[in-house]
């Protein structure tokens, strides 16, 4: 039972990631793998923010918010004004420059070695160390931000966004100022990875910067195209699945864990093969082109 | 100054491995005009097959490497015609492209770990010659990338503005559409350039393979020092990826005398980041390369 509660726990984050990440590839059309990195920056400074300056959970995730959207201007400015191929590697770049601060800068990340005894989350003397109370917080937590992102769609704000995925230079033409939303959509896509973040420090109450590697981001980005990119229901639909299923590969006994790996790895390769083949659009997709 | 000598030698050649993979790249790239990364995978594979020849099939190191070659070509061929053209066909969108040959490469990463395991596997162990030059000592295997890194880049020059394969390449790379128009096969040119430049990217692999030893992760690896090479060198250019490389290995190698080891990769990476914000078009790159196309 306990088992089914933190897959139920991780799969509620894991779609704050992914809707998230939605905004910016689904909507916007703007391709950037560097969504672990705005998690691993959020999971980080609310850690530090709690564990170092004795926040509570609530002003630590804020002030995590704040930061991240800050740094995301640092990719999104000189990114989203040139052309497309460069925003690919430069987003790239970033998360690799991310992983390595938190891997390398030891005085503040302890490096490698991770950060561990993070309080649990608490509000107004009411601490949600039990694995129910804690989901019923993601379940709260999760549930708004989807509303978010809903009314984000449905927005003119995110008609606009829409637009320039479809024809950017139409847009540009009716008189929108499209870096300007481009950079909007990026940060609110930044903070929300940031939110996600310091959930997962308060739930594992350990944080390492193995977790906010380039296969997070990877990960996040197979989940949008199972399920369907731009479409909310698609990409739950796509993170639930995907969190789930390489959970079955533990019931397989004596497995190695390199193996392990090795097997998860290929199950999302071969979806990520299959579905970029025969159905691009995802599951719940709608056709286009 | 009796430490940075030999440190800048060492950068020479670490480079001239990069210069390798950056020119590989170039002319996936440079006829592609889209990152089809699939050749990561080809270079896990190459270095595993380097490996598996000389310590199990017993075979002499250098038949090994050709052997290990030949099957890189058949491999990338293998991949272009099963995958990569169907994707081409199916969409021209470079996000397509890409996350297709990410797939690929992820799936020959993933099946070399449950294969192998995730170990480094080398193909030498003690028998390294060492040259000497003065007081510097180079290890043979460096001074043979060196080697091979200038004839790839003669080599290339000639293939590119002397040979029909080479002119046809160029052409598609600058109006695909008008090639196939007056009768090329693109396609057929298409898939033989970029097989071309996955062989040449796997004989670094077998380079590696013979030095430090191959791991399965090492394939994404080689993306990333091969998409370096081509950003500083400057997208579209030739020669620019083969300077790009020389110039990130010295950067690497060079930066161990100022900065601790663990920041080596790191500082590549902000360069990286650096140059795109700054200097999109890299040090020799073809300005507006898109609108050409």
């Amino acid at each position: 039972m306990d088992y089914l509660l933190h897959i139920l726990i991780i799969i509620l984050i894991n779609i704050i990631l992914t809707v998230s990440f939605n905004i910016l590839l689904g909507y916007t059309g703007i391709f950037a793998l560097c969504h672990a990195a705005f998690y691993g920056i959020g999971a980080y400074t609310a850690t530090l923010l709690m564990k170092n300056f004795g926040l509570a959970f609530f002003p630590a995730l804020g002030c995590a918010v704040g930061l991240t959207v800050l740094l995301s201007l640092i990719v999104a400015i000189p990114g989203l004004r040139i052309h497309w191929d460069y925003m690919v590697i430069f987003a790239f770049s970033f998360q690799m420059i991310a992983y390595h601060v938190m891997t390398n800068w030891v005085d503040l990340t302890r490096g490698p070695q991770g950060i561990a005894g993070i309080p649990p989350a608490a509000i107004f003397g009411y601490s949600f160390d039990s694995k129910v109370s804690f989901l019923l917080l993601c379940l709260i937590i999760t549930s708004g931000v989807v509303y978010l992102v809903k009314r984000i769609e449905s927005s003119s704000f995110g008609l606009v966004l829409k637009g320039i995925k479809d024809d950017e230079i139409a847009v540009k033409s009716v008189g929108k100022n499209v870096t300007a939303y481009k950079i909007i959509s990026f940060m609110i896509a930044a903070g929300l990875a940031a939110v996600a973040g310091a959930l997962i420090s308060v739930y594992i109450s350990y944080i390492a910067p193995g977790y906010f590697d380039l296969n997070t981001s990877i990960f996040i980005l197979i989940c949008l195209i199972f399920g369907g990119m731009g479409s909310i229901r698609g990409v739950i639909l796509g993170t639930v699945v995907l969190t789930a299923l390489p959970e079955l590969l533990r019931f397989i006994p004596n497995l190695p864990s390199a193996i392990l790996g090795g097997t998860r790895d290929l199950i999302y390769a071969a979806i990520l093969i299959l579905f970029m083949l025969f159905r691009p659009q995802g599951i719940v997709g709608k056709t286009r082109q | 100054m009796d430490l940075l000598l030999p440190l800048i030698v060492d950068g020479i050649c670490t480079g001239a491995r990069y210069a390798i993979l950056g020119m590989g790249f170039a002319l996936i790239f440079n006829t592609q005009r889209m990152f089809d990364i699939s050749f990561g995978g080809v270079y896990t594979w190459c270095g595993f097959a380097l490996w598996i020849l000389v310590r199990y099939a017993g075979l002499n190191i250098i038949v090994a490497g050709v052997v290990a070659l030949g099957l890189a070509f058949s491999l990338s061929y293998l991949i272009q015609k099963v995958y990569m053209a169907k994707m081409r066909a199916r969409s021209d969108s470079a996000v397509s492209i890409m996350l297709g040959s990410m797939a690929v490469l992820m799936a020959l990463e993933a099946i070399a770990t449950i294969l192998w395991g995730g170990g480094i596997r080398n193909a030498r162990s003690g028998d390294v010659d060492v040259f000497k030059l003065g007081s510097i000592q180079i290890l043979d295997i460096k001074f043979y990338s060196l080697i091979f890194a200038v004839s790839i880049f003669l080599l290339f020059r000639y293939l590119f503005k002397r040979t029909p394969l080479g002119l046809n390449a160029r052409a598609i790379a600058t109006n695909s559409l008008l090639s196939r128009i007056v009768g090329m096969e693109t396609e057929k040119i298409l898939t033989l350039t970029t097989c071309l430049g996955c062989t040449i990217i796997a004989l670094d692999a077998v380079l590696v393979c013979a030095d430090t030893g191959v791991y399965p992760a090492i394939g994404f690896q080689s993306v990333l020092i091969a998409f370096m090479a081509m950003i500083l060198g400057g997208i579209g250019s030739f020669e620019g990826a083969a300077v790009g490389g020389l110039m990130i290995g010295l950067v690497r190698t060079v930066a161990v005398y100022k900065f601790p080891t663990l920041w080596q990769e790191m500082i590549l990476f902000a360069i990286l980041f650096l140059i795109i914000a700054f200097r999109p078009i890299g040090l020799f790159g073809i300005k507006d390369w898109k609108s050409e196309v």
